[in-house]
């Protein structure tokens, strides 16, 4: 994948989990861009080695290193790794995610604590060992998601309920690296059509609220990762602390145009079709 | 797509478990037989999801399963060493466990921790600039292919290699089911350096010397 956006050749860029789904996108985008990119994964090596080829191939330069970053030890080697190799890190984007699905009233202790470790203590333990390798400019992004501001069917609260600990995590953040000039923000968006949908048994409800209740519908793949690409250059040097929605409109509308009727009708067409067809 | 027809022939819950477990893709792909075999039989079913979360998540390029005793003649059983079976231990011969490592990032819907134990204490690094150009090292021979088949799928599968003969039927003769398969045609896949082949089915190529074709056939088309 490839933009115009000027500002990213030979930056180093970690973006953790991107063997697939959104971070893999984000990482080839990274990569055809002129970034030297560290892919990660937790599992699917195979798939992390091929999107590392991948972007080798497609004239970028890339490397997989595969590290849990809900552990620890895994990320100070994974910092290790990186400063002996780059010396610097220009550039986190933090996609892993993870966590069993359950109702929150059934929750026990070691589901809540997997997920908040993988969630959002994987955050705190990046910016501890990665953040000392960030330069001025640097950049630090991470993967949040609408879970975090509303409740989602399919057992997603305790991950909802991490990811909303990391936004919190990411103002904080942004305020103590402010006066190193490394900006920290969050992205939101909706269910984005990648193979990683697999793991939500009601990814078809998810996408087609996506597609259908936003008014630019659902974002694809490559305008998910533009955005991150956009947030990690330096013309979003003085955007931090943020959480930016990549929604097409989705959480700022009531967008039902089967109950409203079309957008560009004047009144809206609320008298056309306050019943649904197929009520009463 | 045949999704019509799919949906027309599979039931509702079976085509949700297999878009859970594998996607779209393969449910549009998949063979319906194949699907609806899952019906009235949980434990195939049982034994399909634990081989596939190994799959997801690794587990299987970690643990060598057991090795089975070396059949007088391979006649059509079960697998010897389904990964989705209670592990047991491993015979003293076979290699010790390596580390169980975590399940991978948004296994959600696989909704267990018990990987997670035995957490993996280091981390493992892959730079394609080290690898040769020259993306198939075993070159364009289907000898050489087909050895190389044999040693994966006798790792996935647990027969001795000198069972697995090029004309045996992987699934009818063996009992390796075709995530076995797929997982071993995927690391085949991986170690040549080919791209995803989206006319692939493995049900067309049901023996090593099949495959073995099949693969040569890429590498040189490829290269």
């Amino acid at each position: 994948m490839r933009t115009d956006l000027p500002g990213f050749a030979d930056r180093v860029a970690l973006v953790t989990g991107s063997s697939r789904g959104i971070g893999r996108g984000i990482a080839e985008l990274f990569g055809g861009q002129g970034a030297r990119v560290v892919v990660n994964s937790a599992g699917s090596p195979v798939d992390g080695r091929l999107v590392a080829r991948s972007i080798r191939e497609a004239g970028g330069r890339a490397v997989y290193v595969r590290a849990d970053v809900g552990l620890e030890e895994h990320v100070a080697e994974l910092a290790a790794l990186v400063r002996e190799r780059f010396g610097r890190l220009d550039v986190l984007v933090h996609c892993a995610a993870g966590g069993a699905a359950s109702p929150i009233a059934e929750a026990g202790y070691d589901k809540f604590e997997r997920a908040m470790r993988i969630n959002s203590y994987s955050l705190i333990a990046l910016a501890r060992h990665l953040g000392p390798l960030m330069p001025r400019g640097g950049k630090v992004l991470y993967l949040s998601s609408m879970g975090s501001i509303m409740a989602t069917p399919g057992g997603y609260g305790l991950v909802g309920a991490a990811k909303a600990a990391s936004e919190a995590l990411v103002r904080s953040l942004a305020h103590e690296f402010a006066d190193r000039g490394i900006s920290v923000n969050a992205l939101r968006t909706t269910a984005v059509r990648t193979l990683s949908l697999r793991y939500f048994a009601t990814a078809d409800a998810f996408l087609k609220i996506a597609r259908e209740e936003a008014p630019m519908g659902a974002p694809p793949l490559l305008k998910v990762a533009e955005t991150a690409l956009l947030l990690c250059t330096p013309a979003a040097d003085y955007v931090t602390g943020q959480v930016v929605n990549v929604d097409g409109g989705w959480l700022s509308s009531l967008h039902r145009p089967d109950l409203f009727g079309p957008l560009h009708r004047a009144g809206g067409g609320h008298r056309a079709s306050t019943t649904p067809k197929g009520e009463r | 797509m045949s999704e019509t027809s799919t949906e027309e022939a599979v039931p509702v819950q079976v085509q949700l478990a297999v878009r859970v477990l594998f996607g779209d893709e393969f449910l549009d792909r998949a063979d319906r037989r194949f699907l609806r075999s899952f019906q009235g039989d949980p434990a195939r079913w049982g034994r399909l999801m634990l081989d596939t979360w190994a799959v997801i998540s690794g587990v299987v390029d970690d643990v060598p399963a057991p090795r089975a005793a070396l059949p007088e003649r391979p006649a059509p059983a079960p697998p010897p060493a389904a990964v989705g079976q209670p592990r047991t231990e491993p015979p003293p011969t076979a290699p010790a466990p390596a580390p169980v490592t975590a399940p991978p990032a948004g296994s959600a819907a696989t909704g267990t921790v018990a990987a997670q134990a035995g957490a993996a204490t280091s981390i493992d690094f892959f730079d394609p600039d080290d690898e040769p150009d020259e993306p198939a090292p075993a070159g364009r021979d289907v000898g050489q292919v087909k050895q190389r088949l044999v040693e994966v799928i006798a790792e996935a599968s647990g027969y001795p290699p000198e069972v697995l003969d090029e004309d045996l039927d992987l699934e009818v003769d063996l009992g390796i089911d075709s995530v076995k398969q797929v997982h071993a045609v995927a690391r085949i896949r991986e170690e040549y350096g080919l791209t995803m082949d989206e006319d692939f089915q493995i049900g067309d190529y049901a023996t090593i010397g099949k495959l073995a074709g099949y693969v040569a056939d890429r590498v040189s088309s490829a290269g």
